[in-house]
């Protein structure tokens, strides 16, 4: 070996030695490889930015191939850095992919919410208009009510005016057959006198003419059914006592047969004999006497109340 | 072998001017220039400043230095500073695109919930 050439050799050896270095664990190429192997093992990012996955462990070979090829320093660090960033690039696109995926998800998933939203106010909006028509059809049917009952009150008033009339008429026609029966009010009640000459002379049977008044008598009471009645015969002083007392009863028993035949029940009707007693007139002339040969049908208010003259009651 | 010494002398010196040149000058890196600064662009686009203000700000920086160092005909350091740049501005974007629709997602949620119990209220 020529020792003239050892120098050279050196020279060209140094120069080597000084653009490239002995490999030997380098930071920036080691938090690269942390950066690429995190986003390696991120699912979000193998599904959503396998592109930019791609790129980055690209930029990391290239960087750890330059490490081992003994390659500059500087040059290392720089294509470590590069592969570093290039894995936080892949890491914020999968971020960025998924929410955008959310938000397409979730934007269905607002239309859906809204649809419902807008169906419900359309069932709430058919719900209200259904419960107004009950409404409505309730307060028809109520105006219809009202309406039937004012009818119904109209009619019965017409039934109740109806029935005041009749009752006027009713009233209206006792009165007018007391009238015919010329009844006198006395504190025993009303007095209906049958005279004497509607009597056969000295016996106890009713001329056909009697018969009109006792007719309008028993309508009288079978208007009245509450009204009691009694008959009582009466005789001038002529003759003997008893005699007399005999037809006064017996005239005012013919009274009550004839009642019974027109249909007065038997039990609203007491008969009594008098004779000579309560004259009503004089006996002392022919005129008198007539009046005192009478029947009075004594109408009390009900039967119960039908009472005996008293001495102190004689007229 | 050993007739021209010289020789061996010129050979070391092309050797080592090669070496040297491989180490020292580079071709200008307009165009890597270039595309970091549309990447630069997009990132302000994309609303970094905003929503990714760190990533966007050492972009900024790393962008400034090459120019600088192209200006000072330093073509190697330029090169590796604007690809570095680029890279910083891809990042700025990306993040800043992931925090807004990240925050749409959060949005339209928050939409869904109001929606919701609007509903179950009624």
């Amino acid at each position: 070996m020529n020792a003239r050439r050892i120098g050279p050799m050196l020279l060209a050896a140094l120069v080597a030695v000084g653009c490239s270095t002995v490999p030997q664990r380098d930071a920036a190429l080691e938090n690269a490889r942390v950066a690429v192997d995190g986003a390696r093992t991120e699912p979000l990012v193998t599904t959503f930015a396998p592109v930019e996955l791609r790129a980055a462990s690209d930029a990391f070979y290239q960087a750890e191939a330059t490490w081992r090829d003994l390659g500059d320093a500087d040059r290392i660090r720089h294509l470590a850095y590069l592969a570093q960033q290039r894995a936080e690039i892949a890491q914020q696109a999968a971020r960025m992919r998924a929410a955008e995926a959310a938000v397409a998800s979730a934007n269905l998933e607002r239309d859906r919410v809204r649809s419902e939203a807008r169906a419900f106010e359309a069932q709430q909006a058919q719900r209200e208009a259904t419960l107004a028509q009950m409404q409505a059809d309730a307060a028809r049917q109520s105006a219809q009510n009202a309406q039937t009952q004012a009818a119904i009150a109209e009619r019965r008033a017409d039934v109740s005016q109806q029935q005041a009339q009749d009752a006027e008429r009713r009233t209206r026609m006792l009165e007018q057959l007391l009238a015919e029966l010329n009844a006198q009010p006395t504190d025993r009640g009303l007095v209906v006198t049958l005279p004497d000459m509607l009597f056969d002379s000295g016996r106890a049977d009713l001329k056909p003419g009697a018969v009109r008044t006792i007719e309008r008598l028993a309508e009288y009471l079978q208007r009245n059914p509450s009204r009691g009645v009694a008959i009582e015969g009466f005789t001038d002083s002529v003759g003997n006592d008893a005699a007399n007392r005999e037809l006064s009863e017996r005239r005012a028993e013919a009274v009550r047969m004839v009642l019974i035949d027109l249909g007065v029940a038997p039990s609203r009707m007491v008969v009594r004999g008098y004779g000579k007693a309560y004259p009503v007139a004089s006996n002392d002339s022919p005129e008198g006497r007539q009046l005192n040969r009478r029947v009075e049908v004594v109408i009390s208010e009900d039967v119960g109340r039908l009472s005996a003259r008293s001495p102190r009651t004689e007229r | 072998m050993d007739s021209k010494p010289w020789k061996a002398w010129i050979a070391v010196a092309t050797m080592a001017a090669l070496v040297l040149g491989g180490c020292a000058t580079a071709p200008a890196p307009t165009e890597q220039i270039a595309v970091s600064r549309a990447a630069m662009d997009d990132a302000i686009s994309a609303g970094s400043t905003e929503y990714a203000p760190d990533e966007f700000r050492i972009a900024q920086q790393r962008l400034n230095a090459a120019n600088e160092a192209f200006a000072r005909r330093e073509y190697r350091l330029a090169r590796q500073l604007a690809e570095e740049a680029e890279v910083d501005a891809r990042l700025a974007a990306t993040k800043a695109r992931s925090v807004k629709a990240q925050r749409a997602v959060a949005e339209v949620r928050e939409s869904i919930r109001a929606l919701k119990s609007e509903l179950t209220r009624r």
